[in-house]
């Protein structure tokens, strides 16, 4: 159930709602990757996703377009999240508490914020990976993709790809984490 | 069990496979500990950043075609679990070709909406055209050879062609329009599709749609950068600007509405 996070509840008028949705679509790939960060130990992103994209478009009208938007998306994310942890507490063991998500909120809206860069040069590591190791990223990260899934396309059992994907993703931390820095520099 | 460290947990909790004990000791690890935390975000940005990219593996047309007619024509491989399931109840194998089938449909669906990504995020017409040529003999014959749905058809047809014209375009105008008019079919597929499609696929379908139109969005940005429209340039910017608004007031919500309602019935 979606979470109001303040008292009015209007749509934005048609002169701003063109722009409200260029923003709100802009924030599709950062409040992903937010909500991905808190949840995906043992909630489901999409429904975050869908329930923080219903309450933007309802709170539209008292985003004045002073302050940042994506902060502002943020702050309603994570209060969805904390309303998805509710739900999910209902059912099972939920191993973040709201001490640490808090904790892990404020440096992870500094990273979203910088999601253009880090795309950028994600995307430049991708291309120095080995072929056999881009076609199991590519594998495991189709839609509906899984380890299970790419073990069966390259013969090899989940727990080795497992082990082998982990390392491909710190080499490419490794490599996207030098181009950052390398271009601050 | 606890003398696991963050490091042996963060495959598991990205493949969303830990243990209850796994998740008590994670929660345990990042309390109050700033340099768990960073290592942990460092690893679930990434995850994600690769979940929404979907990165597209290159690779040589031959390597492909022998990957894609293997897997066409592989035995109780991956469709193996399913097939003893049925046969195990007597249904015969008729309805695991047609699982089988409806499965390569929906894969080459979704690798079609990747490589039109992948092409309209090329930084260069060499790169652009290098990337559809990689891929266009391939999903041209499965364009043809694939038996669809009518409406599954049209939409691959259209991202086939779609991916086909951004190839030959450098104008990011024109590339911005390619992406409002695809991510108009995707929609078009959601709304016919909305009664058969299972939740998965609508999910999928929007996600291909929030791709296109972010990439749509970015080039009207980088036509904006390339300095002051002349007012025909600027009634192209404007006339995909409004689809994108009016797509999402009018549909989008309403799709999104919908899909929550049957999942939670």
């Amino acid at each position: 159930m979606a979470v109001d996070t303040e008292p009015s509840d209007s749509k934005p008028g048609q002169a701003a709602s063109e722009q409200m949705v260029a923003l709100i679509t802009a924030a599709q790939r950062p409040l992903f990757a937010y909500i991905r960060a808190l949840v995906s130990s043992w909630g489901s992103v999409d429904d975050v996703l869908q329930e923080v994209n219903l309450v933007l478009w309802r709170k539209a009208s008292e985003f004045d377009g002073r302050g940042e938007f994506l902060s502002w998306a943020c702050r309603i994310a994570y209060l969805q999240v904390l309303a998805h942890r509710k739900k999910i507490m209902r059912e099972r063991f939920v191993p973040l508490d709201e001490t640490i998500l808090a904790d892990l909120s404020e440096p992870l809206v500094q990273r979203v914020r910088d999601i253009d860069r880090r795309t950028e040069a994600l995307r430049e590591c991708l291309k120095t990976l080995p072929t056999a190791s881009q076609r199991l990223v590519a594998s495991r990260y189709a839609e509906g993709g899984s380890v299970q899934g790419a073990a069966r396309e390259v013969e090899r059992t989940a727990e080795s790809v497992r082990v082998t994907l982990h390392r491909i993703r710190k080499a490419l931390l490794e490599c996207t984490q030098k181009r950052l820095a390398g271009a601050t520099s | 069990m606890m003398t696991m460290n963050l490091d042996d947990l963060l495959p598991n909790v990205v493949d969303g496979q830990l243990s209850e004990a796994e998740q008590l000791h994670l929660g345990a690890l990042l309390r109050d500990d700033p340099a768990a935390q960073q290592k942990y975000l460092d690893y679930l940005m990434l995850d994600a950043q690769l979940l929404w990219e979907k990165p597209v593996a290159r690779a040589s047309a031959t390597r492909e075609t022998a990957d894609r007619s293997r897997w066409f024509s592989m035995p109780a491989v991956r469709w193996g679990l399913a097939a003893s399931v049925l046969l195990l109840l007597g249904v015969a194998s008729f309805f695991w070709v047609l699982d089988r089938r409806t499965q390569a449909r929906v894969e080459v669906v979704d690798q079609l909406a990747d490589w039109n990504v992948a092409i309209a995020d090329a930084q260069t017409p060499d790169e652009r055209k290098q990337r559809f040529d990689e891929r266009a003999d391939i999903f041209s014959k499965d364009v043809r050879l694939v038996r669809w749905p009518a409406e599954d058809k049209q939409l691959a047809q259209s991202l086939f062609e779609n991916a086909r014209a951004m190839a030959q375009q450098d104008n990011p105008l024109d590339v911005a329009e390619r992406l409002d008019g695809i991510s108009e079919k995707v929609l078009d597929w959601m709304h016919e599709s909305s009664n058969t499609a299972n939740l998965t696929r609508v999910t999928a379908m929007e996600r291909h749609y929030l791709r296109f139109t972010e990439r749509s969005l970015e080039k009207l940005q980088r036509a904006a950068d390339s300095g002051a429209p002349d007012e025909a340039k600027q009634r192209r910017m404007d006339k995909v600007t409004r689809h994108i608004a009016k797509r999402a007031e009018s549909r989008v919500a309403g799709e999104a509405e919908k899909t929550r309602k049957k999942a939670s019935r």
